[in-house]
């Protein structure tokens, strides 16, 4: 089996290049991190790739094989793969990018509770009803996917991203959060998106944020109807 | 001096972004002071709260109302076989529940079973449904949780740098170097005062649960600067882990499977552990179902691929769907369908009960280190209940976090001894000039040497083979060949957590060679009764280039053995 790779150290090399390898142990749902590994032990070929838990729990090992983005832990090792890294993130080397860029943009949007000084002790008292409605936004595990492939994102940075949408949409429908996310959204380009559902296709979380934003966009329209 | 690309200065370095580390620098940021977090992955997804699975003890009674504190301490105690810091014990029950109404104001939510009560799942050594849970996603809701609060708190954060070492200056830590990843960098880190949470070691065996992170690099750093380690020949290994393939091989299958009704079946089709724990049987401690499934396997009722069978498929789909999610996943990726087959598992490295050894607030034997989580030893014993592991996290993360900014507060930063500093830098760079053997081959023979010989089962014959393999491995350490440049180089970083590894390794190897008896997790072949003069801790600290080891009583308070 042969898997080509996206080679790119920006501290040395001039410009990418892709290289072939052969995997000669190849066992079936062998996962793609482990087909780095066996690269890396076996030829010295130094891939420079993130992973952490290999049980998607940490997102860590996103990147894109034959050009969709996915779990390098849970996805099976195909021949003839291409791996190359996520879009829309500089490269750190070969696979790894920096997907720190967001951070500040992420903080900016001020990505926890606010709500009264008030401190309990006690547990605070919350209906499965509100439960059940961050549940699913809080299953991200953070892995970027979404924002490699969103077309909108991709062309102007107008547009937060559907990850810092998300985020939006788990405080708003917490109802422990007081403060105005729809204000937010706004301002980060809540009306940019073009509801492709990009996103959701991308989510291994299958998290369907394109929905979210639909909701948030309904909901600012139908206030700014009654401001009139 | 000159070696450096740069310096970072803060009251606080917390070394470790998982749940440990994060609640300690909410904790040491609330005492106003500056606090600085390093993460060798991404922060909250390198370390194994955010995999953590099944949940959190905290004696609630909100489903079983007999259950209080005092049955949480003893069920603990009796897991550990006595050889817990009961003091530690003590503050963990009294503390477990606070600290997870924490994590709901910092905007966690947890499972509940009406508005104001949680929902409590049994696990094993437990005589009560004590585990507060989010399905089967527990670690990474608290995950979700801490890094909201650590944004409110504007707490510094730097992700994907490797601390190699702690640097000392009379008597105490004075800084860190580090090996930055994304910019390539090597790093000095300047504090008044330090907290490891760098979690546990589960990469020095072949199989095992844990991330690639966790080489065991704070016990090392630790260890390296003179603090004590206890109980190191603790490790627990998880009944159950995934089999096949190969490349799944250990994965975490969680303990809620059985919490939630799990069945366990040799290839005979027998319930087995009624042999082994007639009363408990699946819920009995996990050293003892570790052993179980161990011995089916080695006297020849193996499933297909060489485990055991785990069966859940009598419960609702829905049921399956809900609570246990991400095992429904993780196998269906693999191509079974666990509402349809059984599972096949077997037992995986864990956790570390053992570690950096810490008094009740945190402090190691070097006044201004300070460890909390995996890293640090003493609460557990010789047997880690599931669940106590979160609560620790978050109720000693707490108290390290408190105790450490205070200690910050009294000192002023200490000087650096800039010739140890380049000896670091020469140490990491030295890898470049030899020629030979990838890092990851003498990393995999490592593994292999510790799966097999310091493993499930131990003997005098095992445990000295191991001695005998780390010191071979050592020896050939000054053949390994690296890339050169710093950055994001896997072969650099593995050859320098082999380094630990090996320290660790070695470590665990002498301390089990030591205890001449069978307790807890340790198992020793030659001598499989538990031996009331093996009462005792086994401590260990450097000496010259060395190890000394020695023994002491355990920390007793309230439940004699």
């Amino acid at each position: 089996m042969k898997i080509t790779v996206f080679r790119y150290n920006p501290q040395k090399d001039n410009e990418p290049r892709y290289e072939d390898y052969v995997i000669r142990e190849y066992e079936k749902h062998m996962k793609i991190i482990d087909a780095l590994n066996y690269v890396n032990s076996e030829y010295g070929a130094n891939i420079a790739f993130r992973s952490s838990c290999r049980a998607g729990q940490c997102g860590s090992c996103a990147l894109r094989a034959n050009k969709k983005p996915v779990l390098a832990c849970r996805t099976d090792v195909e021949d003839g793969i291409l791996l190359e890294p996520l879009r829309n993130f500089p490269v750190i080397k070969d696979l790894a990018v920096a997907t720190q860029m967001s951070y500040p943009r992420i903080r900016a949007l001020r990505p926890f509770i606010h709500r009264g000084t008030k401190k309990s002790d006690t547990l605070e008292p919350m209906l499965l009803r509100d439960l059940k409605r961050i549940s699913k936004l809080k299953d991200c595990i953070e892995c970027y996917s979404c924002m490699s492939v969103c077309p909108v994102f991709t062309n102007t940075k107008e547009f937060a991203g559907p990850l810092l949408f998300r985020i939006l949409a788990r405080f708003h429908h917490d109802v422990r959060d007081n403060l105005g996310r729809l204000t937010i959204a706004v301002e980060e380009g809540l009306y940019l998106c073009t509801s492709c559902g990009a996103c959701l296709v991308a989510c291994p979380e299958g998290i369907d944020t394109n929905k979210e934003i639909e909701k948030m966009q309904t909901l600012v329209y139908e206030s700014s109807k009654t401001k009139n | 001096m000159e070696t450096v690309d740069d310096v970072y200065q803060t009251d606080v370095l917390i070394i470790g972004g998982g749940g440990a580390g994060a609640r300690a620098a909410i904790e040491a940021k609330k005492h106003n002071v500056d606090v600085l977090v390093v993460v060798k992955g991404l922060f909250g997804r390198s370390g194994c709260t955010v995999m953590a699975e099944g949940g959190y003890n905290a004696a609630f009674g909100f489903i079983d109302k007999e259950d209080n504190e005092q049955y949480h301490f003893e069920d603990t105690v009796n897991g550990g076989r006595y050889l817990n810091n009961q003091k530690l014990v003590e503050i963990l029950v009294g503390q477990a529940k606070i600290r997870i109404i924490d994590l709901e104001r910092f905007g966690g939510a947890f499972d509940r079973i009406t508005p104001d009560k949680l929902s409590q799942r049994y696990f094993g050594g437990q005589r009560f449904r004590r585990t507060v849970h989010k399905g089967d996603r527990t670690g990474h809701e608290i995950m979700f949780a801490l890094r909201e609060e650590v944004t409110r708190q504007n707490v510094d954060v730097l992700e994907e740098v490797a601390i190699t070492s702690l640097l000392t200056s009379e008597g105490r830590v004075v800084g860190a170097t580090g090996l930055d990843l994304i910019h390539g960098r090597f790093l000095l880190f300047r504090a008044k005062a330090f907290i490891i949470a760098t979690g546990g070691a589960g990469r020095i065996y072949s199989i095992t649960t844990n991330p690639f992170q966790k080489s065991g690099d704070g016990y090392a750093m630790a260890f390296k600067v003179g603090a004590e380690l206890v109980d190191m020949e603790m490790v627990q290994f998880h009944p159950t882990g995934m089999v096949f393939p190969s490349s799944s091989k250990g994965l975490l299958v969680t303990e809620a499977v059985r919490g939630e009704g799990g069945k366990l079946y040799n290839s005979l089709g027998e319930r087995f552990m009624a042999r082994y724990d007639a009363e408990k049987m699946e819920l009995s401690t996990r050293d003892i179902v570790t052993r179980s499934i161990f011995s089916e396997i080695q006297e020849g009722r193996a499933s297909e691929h060489g485990g055991v069978y785990l069966d859940i498929s009598h419960l609702p789909d829905e049921t399956i769907k809900q609570k246990l999610g991400t095992m429904l996943k993780q196998f269906l990726d693999v191509g079974i369908d666990i509402r349809r087959q059984p599972m096949e598992v077997s037992p995986t490295a864990h956790h570390f009960m053992g570690g950096i050894r810490v008094n009740e607030v945190c402090r190691s034997s070097i006044s201004n280190l300070f460890a909390c989580g995996e890293v640090s030893g003493g609460v557990h014993g010789a047997n880690r209940l599931g669940g106590n592991s979160l609560a620790e996290t978050q109720v000693f993360g707490s108290i390290a976090g408190e105790y450490a900014a205070k200690e910050a507060r009294k000192l002023p930063y200490g000087d650096i001894n800039y010739a140890v500093l380049d000896e670091e830098h020469d140490r990491l760079y030295r890898f470049e000039e030899g020629e030979g053997v990838l890092p990851y081959e003498l990393k995999a023979r490592l593994q292999t040497t510790m799966w097999q010989n310091v493993g499930i089962i131990r003997t005098e014959k095992s445990l000295k083979e191991a001695i005998a393999e780390i010191k071979e491995i050592k020896n050939e350490i000054y053949s390994i060949k690296v890339e050169s440049g710093l950055r994001y180089n896997l072969e650099l970083l593995a050859a320098v957590d082999l380094e630990n590894m090996l320290l660790v390794a070695e470590i665990i190897t002498r301390a089990a060679l030591m205890r001449k008896e069978s307790r807890g997790a340790h198992f020793r072949k030659d001598y499989p009764r538990e031996d009331r003069r093996w009462l005792k801790n086994i401590i260990l600290s450097k000496i010259n280039d060395g190890i000394e080891i020695y023994t002491e009583a355990p920390l007793i308070t309230k439940m004699k053995p």
